[in-house]
């Protein structure tokens, strides 16, 4: 093993020697690290490379926050108009619609029927009168 | 009593509706849930958002969670990625936090200061799975078995994703005594 290649076993492995694994290749890089100055100091600097990151990932304290979750879960959800509109008017009346609709177009067909029975009868009439009129003649 | 059950038997009071035992299974996790989920968004009011979505989840869709299938841990985190993902696919999360320089040990050299302040930007620039991985193994210290498991991947693509994140932060930081 070289340094460029114990330095990608610790970059899989890690920096705590006591995790890394009892292969060859985890033998080999113990080996080295015995062996070699520069081994030992590249891990060094990946160890305090690490703990450094610690620090930049550094969390505060979320205030309050238990108490928040706790108030969600036993409040029930605020119901304001929107919600009475939706479930009291909006959804009926969306699910009644395709009924009114066919309600009204029946009337309106059932009126424009009588509308033509009526044309046909006047026109019956029309053609009777004229029938009357050439008899005459 | 129900802090000696197990999160898995305090899941089974939660599927019941028991709001006692939903308390103690936030209590035990809230923290670290937040400091996982705070350290994916870096974001302050994004992440107690994310959080408390979470634990919502869990109680409204208790009756979901299958005891043997998955650690309810796992689950637990599963949600919160699975959130956090879709605000970064928002992209509402905006990034704002900063670092307190004075947890640094007053040892610190100005240097290492430095490298506190690019590792945090240097973290943030991570592709998102590296940045879970590298957050769940090296901050929380889970395993790579762990990770994987809330990843829903294996153990070999989290080793290479770990690897890959380490050796970003090593390139863009400048660290590597094999190239003095």
């Amino acid at each position: 093993m070289n340094h460029e290649s114990f330095q990608s076993f610790v970059d899989r492995h890690g920096t705590d020697e006591s995790l890394w694994p009892d292969t060859t290749e985890g033998k080999e890089a113990r080996q080295l690290l015995e062996q070699s100055d520069l081994a030992q100091k590249i891990l060094g600097e990946n160890k305090r490379l690490f703990q450094l990151l610690e620090f930049a990932m550094s969390v505060p304290h979320p205030v309050g926050l238990e108490q928040r979750i706790l108030r969600r879960v036993t409040t029930p959800p605020e119901r304001n108009w929107t919600h009475f509109l939706a479930s009291w008017i909006l959804k009926p009346a969306l699910v009644a619609l395709p009924l009114v609709l066919g309600f009204v177009l029946g009337l309106t067909s059932t009126d424009s029927s009588v509308f033509v029975e009526n044309e046909i009868t006047a026109t019956q009439f029309d053609d009777h009168s004229d029938l009357l009129a050439i008899s005459d003649e | 009593m129900k802090q000696n059950d197990s999160d898995a038997a305090l899941m089974l009071k939660v599927q019941e509706g028991n709001a006692e035992a939903f308390e103690e299974l936030m209590h035990r996790h809230v923290r670290q849930l937040h400091a996982y989920v705070f350290r994916l968004c870096q974001n302050t009011s994004e992440s107690e958002e994310i959080v408390q979505e979470a634990f919502m989840r869990v109680w409204s869709r208790a009756k979901t969670w299958v005891p043997r299938r998955v650690k309810f841990t796992t689950w637990l985190f599963q949600i919160a990625r699975n959130l956090c993902i879709d605000r970064f696919r928002k992209q509402t999360a905006k990034l704002d936090s900063s670092i307190d320089l004075d947890l640094i040990p007053d040892a610190s050299t100005n240097r290492d200061k430095e490298l506190v302040l690019a590792l945090h930007q240097v973290v943030q620039e991570l592709p998102e799975r590296q940045r879970t991985a590298l957050v769940l193994s090296q901050i929380e210290g889970w395993t790579q078995s762990e990770v994987a498991e809330v990843m829903k991947s294996t153990v070999e693509a989290v080793e290479s994703l770990i690897a890959r994140a380490r050796r970003t932060l090593r390139t863009k930081l400048q660290v590597s005594p094999t190239k003095n």
